[in-house]
């Protein structure tokens, strides 16, 4: 039988120094002629993605809403650009390592609209060590670029992602937890709450906000999410299709550490210890499993488009992940103005945006601007 | 909570009360409603731009592949393909398998479980890069049966029909499913012979990492009907073991990318599951959280299955079984044979965590209307030796006596 606890893994000088090799590595996903169609945003995308985390706006899901917004179609939930990163975290990094996304900053030039091709490249642009106390394990932060690209190479979105590798079964792992010793257990009557709560969102659709009508200080209405479960998380390494077969035998042996001993005796690769409690406490010693953070960007858009209406667009984020949801855990998102500005031929609005848990722990901090029409 | 409560929670709803007196049970009147819709035609609720989405493109045809473990070329390199009997990159047979428009886990007397008992797949032509398939299904039986296992418990069948944009057929399924109460289901799993998780020694692990060097893929060489021998066995596949990293790809997690935020795709999430369960709300278990879930993630862990099911482990729906065979046999006919029929039972469960090995045996060759058609006995065995899978294909290859006619599709 498989040991029950104590999965642990270091970061060796040679696997950093290997890490650090790395900066300035580029890939791009090239298609050929007869594999465009899979590099096209469709109408079904568009629905997966909304209804999973963008939340089914008409502007995502009704042509006819769409065709009579100012983008004249179908638009994608604009945080989708953080899902075109090149690199895996989870199987291309310091391997057998943990990973959190710890901010990211984002840019849109405008709306990824149904029917166009998407074409990325993503850049490692640096490798740092961030350990803060050597005597709770290394820490190591990795930022990849991504520019996403159309057909004709005119740049619509660019992703900054710093993700943080901890050494499994660390101190500086179990602190991601703060004091946290298990999931959130949730009474009837609060599922209740919440189900009263969604009914509340209100989304301002096709009432344009102008620019001109913005006043500081003004606040968001906040939008709820979760409580986050496995039904969302399992199976989320959809994009690595030969688990289990012989390919994945054939990683085993060329990439061992990404690999652990399951229930079953069996290798299974280190990630799927994550996706779920059980399995966080049995392997990994820890109090359950983290939500991931790229989810979080997609709930402060949601905020911010719920404000803004069809006529706004994201123009850029900043956000910082200081605490980390466990799944099972709800997401509020918030904003307030914080300025205006006009650049160019663009009306901005500036925000501070946060988001909070059920245990009103700031998870997320950060700005956030908007893209108006002026009267 | 509790497993005892945490099991009461999954029967009896909780957060939100279904007012179904009838709920989880097999009643005259409910098995009546069903069969009233025996013979009446279905068609998937799609609409036009939903089928232009699916079509085939290559990546979705290498992902269906490689979800199953199948790196055959026909599949993923579009140069070789072209020059084979089809033309162009097809889709893996089993992509029949999704033309089901419904099923008894979703079709009548909520809250009874649903076992698949088995399949008939009948192909005509494959499925073709750039093709999209659409379905109809008809629900032909219902009826009402006696095991000495399971007690009471209803028989439901549905036959299924796949076409292509152009409305050509591209095979039919007909699929079998037992219904039961869920304190039955219980107790047809105390009766089966009880069995913990597949262990693995590291010699064990090299042994499946050595019977996966051992495929063999016919590949673009015909095999023609005259050199086949009855009694000729089938190169084995062997697949696994499974885990949940690999069912979350081999069984796809449900909805993909077609999830819309209605019941029947299982992607619920935030606003939308609340909503599904007010719609429905005796669908809901609660889970060790106190969470609202749709049943279906129980099984997509094996700590579950044990502790709402009292089973072993979490057991498979059967598709990855069908997949895995039909790679098998299309690892022996090569690219000019054509599997033209699949007919499939499951025995036994088939755990997370088990191996799988996929066997044939040729027991009958013979010529009917220009067709050279083999027979074969197809099952499945686990590392246990337990045959998890029975049944016989029909795979139709080129005769000597006519090398160049194509071997589909099939009139």
């Amino acid at each position: 039988m498989a040991a029950t606890t104590g999965i642990t893994s270091t970061i060796t000088n040679e696997a950093l120094a290997a890490f650090k090799a790395r900066v300035g590595e580029t890939r791009k996903r090239a298609y050929e002629e007869w594999e465009l169609a899979d590099a096209k945003i469709l109408r079904s995308q568009i629905r997966s993605w909304s209804v999973i985390n963008g939340g089914m706006r008409p502007l995502y899901m009704d042509p006819d809403h769409a065709a009579k917004s100012p983008w004249g179609a179908l638009i994608a939930p604009p945080a989708v650009i953080l899902s075109y990163e090149q690199f895996n975290p989870e199987t291309d990094a310091i391997q057998g390592t943990f990973n959190i996304l710890s901010s990211a900053k984002v840019e849109w030039d405008g709306p990824l609209k149904m029917g166009d091709t998407l074409l990325p490249e993503s850049v490692i642009t640096s490798v740092e060590e961030i350990t803060k106390d050597p005597s709770e394990g290394r820490v190591v932060s990795q930022v990849v670029t991504t520019e996403i690209r159309n057909l004709d190479g005119r740049l619509v979105g660019k992703a900054v992602l710093d993700w943080h590798f901890f050494e499994r079964g660390s101190g500086a792992q179990r602190a991601l937890f703060g004091d946290r010793e298990d999931a959130y257990m949730w009474s009837q009557e609060q599922i209740e709450a919440l189900g009263a709560e969604y009914k509340e969102e209100e989304q301002r659709g096709a009432d344009t906000l102008y620019w001109d009508d913005v006043k500081e200080g003004e606040e968001l209405d906040h939008v709820l999410k979760g409580p986050t479960t496995r039904t969302k998380y399992v199976g989320r390494s959809g994009s690595v299709w030969y688990w289990g077969m012989k390919l994945g035998f054939e990683s085993m042996e060329q990439r061992p550490e990404l690999f652990f001993e399951n229930e079953n005796s069996s290798l299974e690769p280190i990630m799927a210890v994550d996706w779920v409690h059980h399995r966080s406490q049995r392997w990994g010693g820890l109090p359950g499993s983290l939500e991931e953070n790229t989810d979080h960007v997609h709930y402060l858009v949601q905020a911010l488009v719920n404000w803004s209406g069809d006529a706004g667009f994201p123009h850029s984020m900043d956000l910082q992940f200081p605490i980390q949801n466990m799944v099972g855990d709800v997401t509020r998102s918030y904003g307030r103005v914080t300025g205006k500005r006009k650049e160019g031929d663009k009306a901005i609005v500036t925000f501070e945006v946060w988001q909070e848990n059920e245990l009103d722990e700031r998870i997320t901090t950060g700005t956030a601007e908007m893209v108006l029409p002026t009267r | 909570m509790s497993t005892e409560q945490a099991s009461d929670n999954l029967t009896t709803g909780y957060g939100f009360k279904h007012k179904n007196p009838n709920y989880g049970r097999i009643t005259d009147e409910s098995v009546e409603k069903l069969a009233s819709r025996i013979g009446i035609e279905r068609k998937r609720d799609v609409e036009q731009w939903e089928l232009e989405d699916m079509r085939m493109t290559a990546g979705r045809i290498r992902r269906t592949a490689m979800s199953q473990g199948d790196y055959n070329p026909i599949y993923l390199d579009h140069e070789y393909a072209k020059k084979s009997p089809y033309g162009t990159l097809i889709a893996p047979p089993w992509v029949m398998t999704g033309i089901e428009v419904t099923n008894a886990a979703r079709d009548g007397m909520p809250g009874l479980h649903a076992w698949f008992r088995g399949t008939t797949l009948e192909w005509k032509r494959p499925l073709k890069l750039g093709d999209y398939l659409t379905s109809t299904g008809v629900l032909t039986e219902v009826r009402k049966a006696k095991s000495q296992t399971s007690g009471e418990a209803v028989i439901q069948e549905y036959i299924n029909t796949g076409k292509n944009d152009k409305g050509e057929i591209i095979g039919t399924m007909f699929t079998s499913w037992h219904r039961a109460e869920r304190k039955t289901s219980k107790s047809i799993a105390k009766n089966q012979k009880m069995r913990g998780l597949a262990e693995y020694s590291p010699e064990d692990l090299m042994n499946i990492k050595a019977d996966y060097d051992k495929e063999v893929r016919r590949g673009d060489k015909p095999r023609f009907w005259e050199d086949v021998e009855v009694g000729e066995e089938l190169p084995f596949v062997v697949k696994g073991p499974t885990s949940q990293a690999q069912r979350g790809v081999g069984e796809g997690g449900g909805g993909g990318m077609y999830a819309r935020g209605e019941p029947g795709d299982w992607s619920h999430t935030n606003a939308n599951v609340f909503k599904l369960f007010e719609r429905h709300p005796g669908l809901p278990f609660v889970n060790e959280w106190g969470i609202p879930e749709v049943p279906v993630v129980i099984h997509n862990s094996n700590e579950r299955c044990q502790r709402y099911l009292g089973l072993p482990g979490a057991y498979d729906a059967g598709y990855q079984r069908i997949n895995w065979t039909v790679h098998m046999l299309t690892n022996w006919a090569g690219d000019h044979g054509f599997l033209h029929k699949l007919q499939i039972r499951f025995p036994s469960f088939n755990i997370m965590g088990d191996t799988t090995w996929c066997y044939g045996r040729v027991f009958e060759k013979r010529q009917e209307d220009g067709k050279n058609i083999v027979d074969i006995e197809v099952w499945n065995d686990n590392q246990l030796g337990t045959r998890v899978t029975a049944g016989n294909a029909e795979v139709l290859l080129p005769s000597k006596a006519d090398p160049n006619k194509l071997t589909f599709p099939v009139e």
